[in-house]
């Protein structure tokens, strides 16, 4: 549980320095990410095989109930904003992918682009501090969920560090089905 | 650079030092955290540059990560108790 203050504190901070000295990092953030990607690896490799060789039926079909949720979840919110389903439908496909889906989407439309951004980024946001929470409470598969393509890099750490070498191969086949199926699916809403 | 670079080289290295690695392990485990905690402080930088232009947008953003991850949670929760 203190881990989850020292990353609320570091979210908040990185927030507050974001907002109001909005630092160049450069590829810090990118570097980082990288780095610890590592890391992962090498607890990965340490770990029991066996753990891998677990990946089952429910790890395989688990990217697509994801998706299947997440579009759920854009329908009821276009009918609740009164925008257009094909918009609804691309914002939620992303699925947490905001580098993907903003751009994707800003083709046809600047507003929605920004939606598709920032609605996927929160959903990134949500993860980090939803998945610490919810984990003791829910099991820690399904959980995974929430966090859609981002759980094979940036919310891998955090889905390891609360959950366990097993979750996080979970997590990573999760991400990856779910990386190699967005950028047909959006494209795809987006023409309709 | 690709994802799969990092992490092919760290199962690597986790692989065949596992045994000199296995004594290590808790200050992988700080490692982990350490950089953790640096990666979501650089993403809440990105995340604070972002300008909001209208509370619209905002709000939105909200209600669709909120519905898409209720809607996931939901359908893997399901398919977990059919599968089981």
């Amino acid at each position: 549980m203190r881990f989850l203050y020292l990353v609320l504190v570091a979210l908040t901070a990185g927030l507050i320095t974001g907002k109001i000295i909005s630092p160049d990092f450069g590829n810090l953030y990118e570097l980082m990410l990288y780095t610890l990607i590592f890391f992962i690896g090498v607890d990965l490799g340490m770990s029991n095989i066996n753990e891998v060789k677990k990946v089952s039926k429910f790890v395989l079909l688990l990217p697509f109930s994801t998706m299947l949720g997440s579009l759920i979840g854009g329908l009821i919110a276009s009918l609740i904003l009164g925008i257009s389903l094909r918009w609804g439908l691309a914002v939620a496909a992303g699925c947490g992918w905001y580098s993907l889906t903003g751009p994707l989407i800003a083709q046809y439309s600047a507003v929605y682009g920004a939606l598709g951004f920032l609605a996927n980024l929160t959903r990134e946001i949500i993860t980090v501090i939803l998945y610490p929470i919810a984990a003791g409470k829910i099991p820690k598969e399904p959980l995974v969920s929430i966090g859609g393509a981002t759980t094979m890099d940036t919310t891998l750490p955090i889905i390891r560090k609360f959950g366990d070498s097993g979750t996080a191969v979970v997590a990573f086949v999760h991400g990856f089905i779910l990386t190699a199926v967005i950028p047909f699916i959006l494209p795809l809403i987006l023409q309709l | 650079m690709n994802i799969f670079i990092p992490l092919l080289i760290g199962l690597l290295v986790g692989y065949i030092g596992k045994g000199y690695l296995s004594k290590s392990r808790r200050w992988l485990d700080i490692l982990i955290s350490l950089s953790l905690l640096a990666l979501i402080f650089f993403m809440g930088v990105e995340a604070g540059k972002v300008k909001i232009s209208a509370s619209w947008l905002f709000g939105a953003s909200v209600l669709f990560a909120i519905l898409a991850i209720l809607g996931s949670l939901t359908f893997a929760t399901i398919l977990r108790r059919l599968i089981k």
